[in-house]
């Protein structure tokens, strides 16, 4: 297993977001995603490095789709590689192998 | 109508992202989300933000980008944001520092000191110089004088006839305004009665100034109506008498036995004339021809009509000037106008002082620069094999260079924040020590504003960059190979040369500021010793004002200083008592115009002027003024007795040189031409408005023939402690009359003092700078002979062991010390010539290329520098053959 493997919660929650909006997976539309389902606000800036480092990793693509008419630049619709999603999977495995047992503990906290 | 992002953070956040398409479907984004929220200013507030923040991530911490972006990838430097890495490189120099203390110690020490003084120089200069004046549109201010050039008045207050012609007639001119000011007065509200200093102003002066009132209303448009009761308190009177209380308004203010109703309280800020004054009442500006049209008294402001300049309002004022001399001759024959930027009248004569102290610690500052440069530069020889191992492992000359300047600029960091709590510190203290000293203009608004703290930040980031970029280029310089190899530890030829170019630096520019600081001193002294024809000590002078109803006539103020001098004078521990109404040396005073009564009446503008000083009891014996001829003014000289003056020998040799003056008369404009006053004595001239001035025409009344002022100052020449004096007069005072306040009793010694307390604290400073300099230069010095003296103890030994003396080896350090300083030395007699001509107009009675100074700070320098090279050159003679072969 590579390195690059290991993701960062944010990192999952990027293409988690993406995977869910499937062919809406536009910036935009991720980010949204991001900030309703984990209720916090998502940095424009810490965002879109996340978005340029996972593609690093090859673990995300982007193409560029046909803009609506009012739009002023180009639109990216973004998909996770199967790259990705193997990574995706490992972490998910690697946690839920350490929350195995806690599962008392952590619903009294 | 719909409107797009603002465009200029649009373009430039497009330069900031990644090319292509994916920064361009950045900004698109943001784009859509702007288009979705309500139009409105918020909207583009929350765009620029966002673009803002957006660009600064890129920019800062990179994107990590690789493929096809070449760009981008150059500005971060192995995938790392340039903030990182400065932070990286931030915290090894704190680390850096930490493992050396000595030299953070020193090195902070050094900063601190210079950017110390920086900062406090500048933070006055700020306040006095720089802050416009807390006025609306203050550009658009002039303050008004009227000037007899012939005379010798350059400004003079004004007639208010003439002021309010000046509106008038002047196109420029949009409205005037006046004050009358130093007046004092008596207070009884709230408490015991009390001697404050108060103002009159016309009724529209704050609102032509521009300033509000904190509480209540300006005053009523009429002043001789219903304004003539009201009062104005000052905020610094509102706070001291009346605790801030917010329920002043309206209350009733005892001004001199009459009541006055508190209308308002002014907001904080400086008052253009009125700074001083406790509260302010009302005075009328007066047309040509009113019976009360009389004198010059008033302190004009004006405000020009938007636009206007200065220098046209002074031609409409010229011809102005000439109509009104035509057409009123009594008053205005010889007179003009002149109009200056309130600012610039504000700001006065201290402006030289506070630029040449400003210069001097910005030559401090260099000087401590070069001093840590020189420093560094001496730890960097040290540090060469550390450079040289990061260089083979890799690191380029551009990361040591910003190692390097990261080390200095967190040196210079810690040195300025340390030097603007040096800078307050040493405000406050020197307030303290010298109080009366900062008497400038403004200076109490002096504090630390945007403009201070950019300008701390800026001096030690610059200082930062000024000493650090010095050994941080050597350093790039220096190839590993040779350095690694053992025979190449000693410290470069070009590093030496470097070193001894900023020694010269160093003591030129300390010996510019000695010669400087020198020509101050010898200034000042010759200030102090100036003959002011008085003796001040042991004298005690006290002020009691008599302002109110019981004393309404000059009847009855004479019959009590009568009795108050009389008594005085029969204490024991007095020699001599009398009053006068205006003390020498404080620079207020009345004067008029007067001539010789017994012969043609000269044309009015030829009329010369005099002093005028109204005395009671033994005035000049107190004070210490001889007599010269003739006999002083007796208590047989009172109303019902010929009208009789003492003059001084100006006047006196002013109208009649060489003739025997006792016996004259004098027409005085104060009171009836044609009734003349005879001559009975002469004293000796007193310089009436402090040391520096020249002394003019006197003339001495006695109280008793022209009470014309309701206070008088008291002089007590004592036998023995003057101040113990003190509780005797106020008991005197009290007993006489219990409503009437003495005040400011003071020695007379202080009052000759504080008049020489502006050039006194220039000369100190200025000293004090120089001083610290020259420390600052020799210090440096020694410590590059030190050095060079360890560095070469190897071939010091050698001389030594194959016979070379002891004599011979010191006077070879020496001479290659004393070779900077001569060089130095000849520099800074250069810069130091050019340095006297700034200073020529602070100087008094000395020349600004004053071979004294110059000789005596030379030699100062030079021999503290030889001491600097004696002490490495001697400790060269104690090296042994054995250390110097242990040692390489």
């Amino acid at each position: 297993m590579s390195p690059n493997a290991f993701l960062g919660e944010f990192e999952q929650m990027v293409l988690l977001a993406i995977l869910k909006q499937g062919e809406h997976a536009f910036a935009l539309e991720v980010r949204r995603e991001i900030e309703e389902s984990a209720h916090r606000k998502v940095s424009r800036g810490a965002f879109y490095t996340t978005l340029d480092r996972l593609e690093r990793k090859g673990m995300v693509e982007w193409a560029e789709a046909e803009p609506t008419a009012r739009r002023s630049g180009p639109l990216r619709r973004f998909t996770v590689t199967p790259e990705g999603v193997a990574a995706l999977r490992t972490s998910r495995r690697a946690l839920e192998t350490l929350w195995n047992g806690l599962d008392l503990l952590a619903e009294e906290g | 109508m719909h409107r797009g992002p603002p465009a200029r953070v649009r373009a430039w956040l497009l330069g900031v992202l990644p090319p292509g398409a994916r920064g361009a479907s950045m900004v698109a984004d943001l784009d859509d989300e702007y288009a979705a929220m309500p139009e409105g200013f918020r909207r583009d507030l929350w765009y620029r933000w966002e673009a803002l923040r957006l660009g600064w991530h890129y920019r800062l911490m990179g994107s990590g980008v690789q493929a096809g972006d070449d760009r981008h990838h150059m500005t971060m430097g192995r995938g790392e944001g340039t903030m990182r890495s400065l932070w990286r490189n931030l915290g090894h120099g704190v680390r850096r520092l930490r493992r050396d203390p000595a030299l953070a110690a020193v090195g902070m020490g050094t900063i601190a000191l210079g950017v110390g003084a920086t900062v406090a120089i500048f933070t006055v200069v700020n306040a006095v110089l720089l802050e416009p004046l807390p006025y609306e549109r203050p550009q658009e201010l002039v303050a008004l004088f009227e000037a007899d050039l012939d005379r010798g008045v350059d400004r003079n207050v004004a007639n208010a006839g003439n002021a309010r012609a000046w509106e008038d007639q002047a196109p420029s001119l949009r409205e005037v305004g006046g004050a009358v000011v130093a007046q004092s007065a008596v207070v009884e509200s709230p408490g015991e009665p009390q001697e404050v200093m108060a103002s009159s102003v016309t009724p529209n002066y704050f609102r032509l100034l521009g300033m509000e009132m904190a509480l209540g209303s300006p005053m009523s448009d009429d002043a001789g109506g219903r304004a003539a009761t009201e009062v104005i308190l000052s905020h610094r009177f509102w706070n001291s008498a009346f605790g801030a209380d917010p329920g002043v308004v309206g209350r009733t203010l005892s001004v001199n036995g009459s009541p006055h109703e508190i209308v308002g309280v002014l907001s904080p800020g400086y008052v253009a004339f009125g700074e001083e004054s406790a509260f302010f009442r009302s005075v009328p500006l007066t047309r040509m021809g009113d019976q009360t049209n009389s004198g010059r008294y008033l302190w004009v402001v004006g405000r020009m009509t938007p636009g206007a300049e200065v220098a046209r309002l002074q031609q409409e004022l010229d011809v102005v000037g000439r109509n009104l001399q035509e057409a009123w001759p009594d008053l205005n024959a010889g007179w003009t106008v002149r109009a200056v930027p309130l600012q610039e009248d504000v700001v006065g004569d201290s402006a030289t002082g506070l630029w040449v102290l400003l210069a001097s610690v910005g030559i401090l500052l260099l000087i401590a620069c070069a001093n840590v440069a020189n420093l560094l530069l001496s730890r960097a020889t040290e540090r060469r094999q550390e450079m040289a191992v990061r260089t083979s492992m890799g690191a380029s000359g551009r990361d040591l260079f910003r190692q390097l300047v990261a080390e200095s600029l967190v040196l210079a960091g810690a040195g300025g924040v340390l030097g603007v709590a040096l800078a307050h510190a040493g405000t406050t203290l020197l307030a303290e020590a010298m109080p009366g000293a900062f008497a400038l203009p403004r200076v109490a608004e002096a504090g630390v504003d945007a403009r201070v703290l950019v300008f701390a930040v800026s001096v030690t980031l610059l200082t930062g960059l000024l000493f650090g970029l010095v050994p941080a280029l050597e350093a790039r310089r220096t190839a590993p190979a040779r350095v690694l190899n053992a025979e190449g530890r000693g410290p470069s030829r070009a590093t030496g040369r470097l070193r001894g170019a900023l020694v010269v630096a160093e003591v030129a520019l300390s010996l510019t500021l000695l010669v400087g600081a020198g020509l101050l001193a010898r200034s000042f002294t010759t200030l102090l010793s100036v003959e002011n024809g008085i003796r001040p000590e042991p004298v005690l002078t006290a002020r009691v004002n008599l302002s109110g109803g019981r004393y309404a006539d000059g009847e009855a103020r004479s019959r009590f200083f009568q009795e108050l001098v009389d008594r005085i004078a029969q204490e024991p521990g007095v020699d001599a008592v009398g009053a006068n109404t205006f003390l020498p040396m404080v620079g207020l005073g009345a004067a008029t115009s007067f001539r010789d009564f017994d012969a043609p009446v000269p044309p009015r503008e030829e009329w010369p002027t005099a002093d005028i000083r109204n005395v009671e009891g033994d005035y000049f014996g107190a004070m210490g003024i001889d007599l010269v001829a003739g006999r002083t003014l007796r208590a047989t000289d009172g109303s019902d007795a010929p009208q009789v003056v003492v003059v001084n020998q100006s006047l006196a040799s002013r109208l009649w040189p060489g003739a025997d003056p006792v016996g004259r008369r004098l027409a005085i404009s104060w009171g009836p031409l044609e009734e003349p006053w005879e001559v009975v004595g002469v004293v000796e001239d007193v310089r009436i408005k402090g040391p520096d001035t020249e002394p003019r025409p006197s003339i001495y009344h006695s109280y008793r023939q022209a009470a014309y002022f309701p206070f008088m100052q008291l002089a007590i020449r004592a036998s023995g402690d003057p101040a113990a004096l003190a509780p005797t007069l106020r008991g005197i005072v009290g007993e006489m009359d219990a409503g009437i306040p003495l005040s400011q009793p003071r020695l007379m010694a202080s009052v000759v003092r504080d008049a020489v307390a502006r050039p006194r604290l220039t000369t100190f400073l200025l000293g004090l700078f120089a001083t610290v300099s020259a420390l600052l230069a020799v210090v440096g010095l020694y410590g590059v002979l030190s050095y060079a003296v360890a560095r070469r103890v190897r071939e010091i030994g050698l001389r030594m062991a194959i016979g070379a003396d002891g004599g011979r080896v010191l006077s070879m350090v020496v001479r290659q010390g004393m070779t900077l300083v001569l060089v130095g030395l000849a520099v800074g007699v250069v810069l130091a010539v050019l340095t006297g001509r700034v200073l020529s107009s602070l100087l008094f009675g000395v020349q600004s290329v004053d071979p004294v100074t110059f000789l005596g700070a030379t030699a100062i320098l030079g021999a503290a520098s030889l001491a600097a090279c004696v002490l490495p050159g001697w400790r060269a003679t104690r090296v042994t053959p054995a250390e110097a072969l242990r040692d390489g």
